[in-house]
């Protein structure tokens, strides 16, 4: 197996409140190799969108803790320093197309420019070389290349992804964060950037990590699948056996309350709610809601267990006895 | 006499029933009335008593108007909608504040929805005040309320306010809230739609239940073709401020007459490995501005089967097989 593009080892992100210490991430480790699509599904706040940030160290001020590893291309980023990181990794290497971000684009600002502006600092390109680029990218993520000059107002929903995903292309990074970019979309704007998506995975030969709450459509660009659980990977696998045969209750439970269209079969929904992460559950975070829980569940955290090739789980069903 | 009237034209089996109903946004640059948003541009329809009719349709669709318009939050600009055999269309005063005893609100976002200085006791209470109803008739109410909604034990909810509860408590709330004047028609906007998967099911699922049991007749408006197949027994899709398919649920997702609804259900996935690998076909273009919609049939600038007449002259609904409409002149 040739070297993983991005490696994450034992990575952990807690926020301070004024309650006490929110564990969003608490010990993940995954890697992503060259080309591949990584899909994260979670339900919200567990811990995913975190994780996005936490690759980009795109982190709020109460951090208060923030350590691990994370291998970016064989170096470890996290013995950079900010400064390091920001001229060095951030955008060239690894980029991310933020969550609602098309709604966060400089209204006063024509697109072309904002797409130009990140190669004018990070890639010390002039002006005109910029916007000559921008206007390709432009082109290359379909739209008309004459709306170089146009507002983000004057773009629709979709289009206005269209542009921030050019955004998150422009430097050539080997890896993008895809953070729940279709979430504000219709249906069918969904599904053609989707299709976008996938076509530059095929003729830029970039690597996603694929963050979503939507487990239909976590297929429709995933590789492998991670699912998240009050901050923990609990299941990691690739996709053909993912969504046949999932191995963690929670994903079992959590891929059969997806309603298909298709198939024809009985959705169940998992009772409870997800747990605080200022007070996770002793033992496994999940115990309280698994139809499965046993003694040792309620006591200790189960480890990473290999279920086969390329998959993992964090379940006290898949140890030896 | 007139009620009388009325009556015939709509289905003895209807609780609601819709003749074509325009609701038209004046747009007004200097007080003149430069334009009008077509949100909704003649609808027709019938809801069956105890049933549950889905609207589906994507953002823009007119769908959320054509609920608020059902519940007269809205003023209809022609049509007709038609209440347990009573013309509801132009109703003022006394006789609006009936109607609206009779049907029942689940909005969108249940955050947005709940007064935040609150608590449920008193959510729950307001409306029961407002309709007069006497105290002790009130207090057995909210705790009939709270139990069928399984916020229980429901010492525990009552003094609770809207920040302190989960999302899914919440919308358990606006259900509470929406069910307490035991209302014979329950408009759903979205019910669901900022919730997470698993809860969406849950609560979806208490919901059809209450339906049941009540025999509630519902609006469920959504643009989640998928939820509405387990939630609906009927489904009209509507596209840029018309109706534009209507069937039961099984036959309209198994057998989608217009192209547009043919596209919808194939931009939806289902959780399948080979999805990764494919690409879609996905109509050009995005749904029309309502100020101006384009002329003859509204989707056909996007249709793949577009043919002359499409482009000139308005498809009409069209009935295939009995219990399918569609507006489409593929059919015609």
């Amino acid at each position: 197996m040739p070297e993983p593009i991005l490696s994450v080892k034992e990575l952990y992100l807690y926020y301070k409140v004024r309650a006490g210490l929110v564990r969003a991430i608490d010990g993940v480790s995954f890697n992503l190799h060259n080309e591949e699509s990584l899909a994260i599904i979670g339900e919200s706040g567990s811990g995913k969108s975190s994780l996005a940030r936490a690759l980009l160290r795109l982190l709020p001020r109460n951090v208060h803790r923030f350590d691990g590893s994370v291998h970016i291309d064989g170096e470890d980023v996290m013995k950079l320093s900010d400064k390091e990181f920001d001229s060095k990794i951030k955008w060239k290497k690894i980029s991310i197309v933020p969550q609602a971000s098309m709604n966060a684009l400089n209204p006063v600002i024509k697109i072309g420019e904002q797409l130009a502006e990140p190669l004018i600092i990070h890639k010390n390109m002039d002006r005109k070389e910029a916007l000559d680029k921008a206007m390709e990218m432009l082109k290359f993520v379909g739209i008309p290349q004459e709306f170089v000059d146009r507002y983000p107002f004057e773009l629709s929903g979709g289009m206005r992804q269209r542009v921030v995903i050019a955004m998150a292309l422009i430097t050539q990074p080997s890896i993008i964060v895809l953070d729940e970019p279709t979430s504000a979309l219709d249906v069918l704007t969904q599904a053609s950037i989707m299709n976008l998506l996938k076509s530059i995975k095929n003729d830029r030969k970039v690597s996603y990590i694929f963050i979503t709450h939507d487990i239909a459509l976590s297929s429709e660009l995933s590789d492998n699948v991670a699912v998240m659980y009050a901050g923990q990977i609990v299941e990691y696998s690739y996709a053909d056996k993912f969504y046949k045969e999932p191995q963690h209750p929670y994903s079992q439970l959590l891929l059969s309350s997806v309603p298909t269209l298709r198939e024809n079969k009985d959705i169940k929904f998992i009772p409870g709610e997800p747990p605080s992460l200022l007070n996770p559950p002793p033992g496994c975070r999940f115990h309280p809601r698994c139809p499965f829980a046993m003694d040792v569940c309620r006591k200790k955290e189960p480890p990473t267990i290999n279920v086969g090739r390329n998959s993992y789980v964090r379940c006290w069903l898949y140890a030896e006895k | 006499m007139q009620r009388n009237k009325e009556a015939e034209q709509c289905n003895s089996g209807a609780i609601l029933c819709v003749r074509d109903l325009h609701v038209w946004h004046p747009i007004r640059k200097f007080l003149v009335v430069s334009g009008y948003v077509r949100a909704v541009d003649g609808v027709s329809f019938d809801l069956e008593r105890g049933k549950i009719l889905a609207i589906v349709g994507e953002s823009g669709s007119g769908k959320t108007t054509l609920g608020k318009t059902i519940l007269r939050l809205y003023k209809p600009t022609k049509g007709k909608i038609i209440f347990d055999g009573k013309d509801v269309t132009f109703l003022k005063g006394r006789e609006i504040r009936w109607y609206r005893r009779e049907i029942g609100y689940v909005q969108q976002d249940p955050y947005g929805a709940l007064p935040p200085f609150m608590n449920v006791r008193q959510i729950l209470e307001e409306p029961l005040i407002i309709h007069g109803i006497k105290k002790d008739e009130r207090v057995r109410r909210i705790r009939e309320a709270l139990e069928e909604v399984k916020l229980i034990p429901i010492e525990d909810f009552v003094g609770k306010y809207p920040h302190m509860l989960s999302g899914g408590q919440q919308q358990r709330v606006v259900i509470a809230r929406a069910l307490v004047l035991k209302p014979k028609l329950i408009v759903a906007d979205e019910p669901v739609s900022m919730l997470d998967a698993s809860v969406r099911i849950e609560i979806l699922t208490l919901f059809r239940e209450l339906q049941k049991r009540h025999s509630i007749s519902t609006i469920y408006i959504t643009h989640d073709l998928s939820t509405a197949k387990y939630f609906s027994d009927s489904v009209a899709v509507m596209y840029a401020g018309q109706i534009v398919e209507m069937a039961q649920t099984g036959s309209l997702l198994s057998k989608p007459l217009h192209p547009y609804t043919q596209a919808l259900i194939r931009a939806i996935p289902d959780p399948d490995p080979v999805n990764r690998f494919s690409f879609k076909e996905i109509p050009p273009g995005e749904p029309p501005s309502l100020l101006n919609p384009p002329p003859g049939c509204r989707f056909h600038p996007r249709c793949p089967f577009a043919m002359d007449v499409c482009r000139k002259k308005e498809p009409p609904t069209i009935n295939v097989d009995g219990h399918h409409a569609v507006k489409c002149w593929l059919y015609g």
